[in-house]
């Protein structure tokens, strides 16, 4: 059974296979804002962040990413989708850089193309959809390294 | 004994659907998410994209047999149901959705036709073993609930 740096036991982490390298700063420490369109995204990000003990929000498109952080919020990690109504998750981490959020964004998407935009926009790191555990702990990992 | 029975025929039907291609690992990753607090998160999850996928192939079939073909919503829904299949492992329609997404792209509308059917063929694959796994899980959690109470 993997513990966290609380020393908590991880049955989660065991599950999934993570290593014994796999360390968390202690979990209720970090936050998360999921930004996706497709509700079934959201519910698969929602879980895969609670049941790493990671409190999360989830909005639908980048302008509720950004009208959730002008009502005063913060997030340690965003993980934000590319292709969405309303605005697009390149448009909302260029808005979200110039507003000077500093939280560590991770772009998830399964549009290969515009990979290389989505990252001059402002993002820390880029995943492939669909989202796994280990894809989710190595963002873990840069957050905890950062904060 | 009964759970273990039901557990078994539950991971042999998955095998049996990744075997024909029809799921990838991607589904294990859901099944993980499942937990004794939330024992329906697999059956909610199934549910919801089966709404999800309904309700967006009926949309994007209007989209292709309208008067004039509307390529921009067609591109976005393929998108957007690519997503939430490869999210549930469903790979051979995430694979559909891409090919359609491509066709819809390029305009060419004989392609959406034929990339529509066999989008369609997919998740009616997908759908009916989704619909077994389901029934299977609900077998299961009522087994547990009456075994504790």
């Amino acid at each position: 059974m993997l513990k966290s740096k609380t020393g908590m036991e991880d049955g989660f982490l065991s599950s999934v296979g993570a290593g014994d390298s796999t360390m968390l700063e202690a979990p209720t420490k970090i936050t998360a804002l999921v930004v996706d369109d497709d509700t079934i995204n959201q519910m698969f990000h929602h879980r895969l962040l609670d049941n790493l003990g990671i409190r999360n929000q989830v909005v639908r498109n980048g302008k509720e990413a950004i009208d959730v952080h002008c009502s005063g919020k913060n997030f340690d990690l965003i993980l934000m989708d590319m292709e969405m109504p309303v605005m697009n998750g390149i448009e909302a981490t260029r808005k979200l850089r110039a507003m000077g959020i500093r939280s560590m964004i991770a772009g998830v998407s399964t549009n290969t193309r515009e990979r290389e935009k989505f990252m001059e926009a402002g993002l820390d790191d880029y995943q492939e959809k669909p989202l796994t555990t280990s894809k989710l702990v190595s963002i873990l990992h840069k957050v905890h390294k950062d904060g | 004994m009964v759970g273990t029975d039901l557990r078994q025929q539950l991971n042999n039907y998955i095998q049996s659907m990744r075997d024909q291609g029809i799921l990838d690992n991607q589904f294990q990753s859901v099944q993980a998410l499942k937990t004794e607090e939330n024992p329906h998160f697999v059956l909610e999850t199934v549910t919801g994209f089966c709404n999800d996928a309904d309700n967006g192939i009926a949309q994007m079939t209007r989209y292709l047999e309208g008067p004039v073909v509307d390529f921009t919503n067609l591109t976005g829904l393929s998108h957007f149901l690519r997503g939430s299949s490869s999210s549930i492992g469903g790979i051979r329609m995430a694979l559909a959705c891409r090919d359609l997404r491509r066709a819809s792209e390029a305009n060419n509308k004989q392609g959406c036709i034929e990339g529509m059917a066999r989008l369609k063929h997919e998740y009616n694959s997908l759908k009916e073993g989704l619909n077994n796994i389901s029934q299977i899980e609900r077998q299961m959690i009522g087994n547990a609930q009456r075994g504790r109470q």
